[in-house]
């Protein structure tokens, strides 16, 4: 690097924002340069100058912005429209505002034909009325339902599509064969990493390879972090399993997070513990123990763990 | 073995658990649970509070700002979906907040030499740090010179470079988690820091 090149990116480097190779090389430069090395001593002064600029904010108004931000959730809370219930909801399906006169009449016309179409078809026993076990309209229709399609059937009856998306609160055990197997699919929920991180902490602890493989494949595929983060700290469960421990390598040495990273190696070796120092353990911390590892916390815990390796399992890799 | 924040040599690692206690808070705050929404105020709330008074040095902007921001969270909280970090999306909250109120204020051409406190208006100057009374008067009034040049520099960053660098010297954020915050790449970021220094070098050359 030119003098010129160093001396630009001075700021950058007392930031600590270089790359390993740029802060190398500005160091070897400023040891070697008086020129560059009395620069950096005014960029620090700079820096240091600055100091007395950033005011800490009083106390007292920092109380008086809780206060008023109390004040102001009080009045959100107060403001916030009620919960409608499901039945209004569903009285707003209904709901014929806002239409033309004549959509109105059609519509109005629709109802009258479902209400006699449906008394007439339970009165025939077509369609069993409320409380029969084969098809209850009133259980269709008590959650979010939407008519997808119609069709006139016979006798002035009419076929509906519906489609109802149910929203249910259970309160259930997780050992339940079949609320574990919601569990493990809930830790691949496309949408939700809410749902999947905290999946993955109700499963922490279980047995089973269901569990495992669900565990694994969210350390290695999911996008989020804090659902790696949550299935690698649930693998400890599995340490001694050799698929678990390859896991535990791929999001050690390539997870993109460093809360990963460092959960990962304090999972592969816990600190107090008797830890088998197999040799590709010992070649994959050797590798992390070098200066260009980015991560403080896994480039001095490999050393920590390379150096208290006893000296014949050193002298056997 | 508790994973919170360990130290290694002089390495203070941000541990797991911490971070799984915030996602705990969270969840707790996304189901109303009002405690769990006031402890999460509670840990950010004074950098939130620290960033915008510096930026804006107004008590009463720093003081809408936080109100707002933390109104906005909790609107909005129901629909965090850890996409990132709480606090990167915190401070993305306040950043486009401060941006919009710096602007502003460019536009209006509002800022004088003085500025607004509960005391009323008084001079910037005020503001500058004041060496004890045992203090060298040559340095004190060395020092009040930088405060009121840092001053004028800082105006005369664009509302980007001027967050950036509040955000990388006054709060110690990394760039990437500026360039999170403001949604913009990390380069971009670093270019903003880059150009910000170098103003503030070039006008703080001499005092130094």
């Amino acid at each position: 690097m030119t003098c010129h090149e160093v001396q630009n990116v001075l700021s950058l480097y007392l930031y600590g924002e270089l790359d390993f190779a740029r802060e190398e090389a500005v160091e070897q430069h400023v040891a070697d340069c008086a020129f560059c090395m009395h620069a950096l001593g005014r960029e620090k002064a700079w820096h240091a100058s600055l100091q007395g600029e950033n005011q800490d904010v009083s106390l007292d108004l920092l109380s008086r912005c809780r206060r008023d931000l109390t004040a102001s959730l009080s009045l959100e809370k107060a403001n916030a429209p009620a919960r409608i219930p499901a039945w209004r909801s569903l009285l707003n399906w209904f709901d014929l505002s806002g239409l033309r006169w004549s959509s109105k009449l059609a519509y109005a016309s629709f109802l009258v034909l479902l209400g006699f179409g449906a008394g007439r078809a339970a009165k025939d026993g077509i369609l069993p009325d409320a409380g029969s076990r084969n098809v209850n309209i009133a259980g269709f229709l008590g959650g979010n339902t939407r008519v997808r399609d119609l069709q006139p059937g016979q006798d002035g009856q009419v076929r509906l599509f519906l489609e109802s998306v149910r929203e249910g609160e259970m309160l259930v055990s997780p050992d339940d064969p079949q609320v574990r197997a919601l569990l493990v699919a809930a830790t691949r929920d496309p949408e939700n990493a809410a749902v999947r991180v905290q999946s993955v902490q109700i499963l922490t602890g279980r047995d089973g390879a269901d569990v495992k493989d669900a565990l694994i494949y969210s350390v290695r595929h999911d996008p989020n972090a804090a659902v790696r983060l949550k299935a690698v700290e649930a693998l400890r469960h599995f340490s001694g399993d050799p698929a678990t421990r390859d896991t535990l390598k791929h999001a050690l040495q390539h997870d993109g997070d460093p809360s990963v990273r460092s959960e990962a190696i304090d999972v592969l070796a816990p600190e107090g513990d008797r830890i088998n120092f197999t040799p590709d353990l010992v070649n994959m911390l050797r590798s992390l123990a070098v200066p260009g590892e980015d991560d403080d916390y896994v480039r001095l815990r490999s050393r920590q763990l390379l150096q208290g390796m006893a000296p014949a399992e050193n002298d056997t890799y | 073995m508790d994973t919170q924040a360990q130290v290694i040599g002089n390495v203070t690692v941000r541990g797991a658990k911490e971070r799984s206690d915030e996602f705990a808070l969270i969840r707790a705050a996304q189901r109303g649970d009002g405690d769990a929404f006031e402890q999460l105020v509670r840990a950010h709330d004074q950098s939130v509070l620290r960033m915008a008074y510096n930026l804006l040095h107004s008590e009463e902007d720093a003081r809408d700002i936080y109100q707002e921001a933390f109104l906005r969270v909790y609107r909005n909280l129901p629909k965090f979906r850890f996409d990132c970090s709480f606090s990167t999306w915190l401070y993305r909250i306040v950043a486009n907040l401060c941006l919009d109120q710096i602007r502003r204020r460019k536009v209006r051409k509002e800022e004088s030499a003085s500025v607004d406190t509960r005391d009323g208006e008084v001079d910037r100057f005020q503001f500058v740090p004041e060496g004890r009374a045992d203090v060298d008067p040559q340095r004190q009034l060395m020092s009040s010179e930088v405060g009121s040049r840092v001053q004028e520099v800082l105006e005369q960053l664009t509302p980007r470079e001027r967050i950036v660098f509040e955000m990388r010297h006054f709060q110690g954020m990394r760039l990437r988690a500026i360039g999170e915050a403001l949604q913009i790449t990390e380069e971009a970021a670093k270019n903003c820091l880059f150009r910000a220094t170098q103003k503030m070098r070039a006008a703080l050359g001499d005092f130094v």
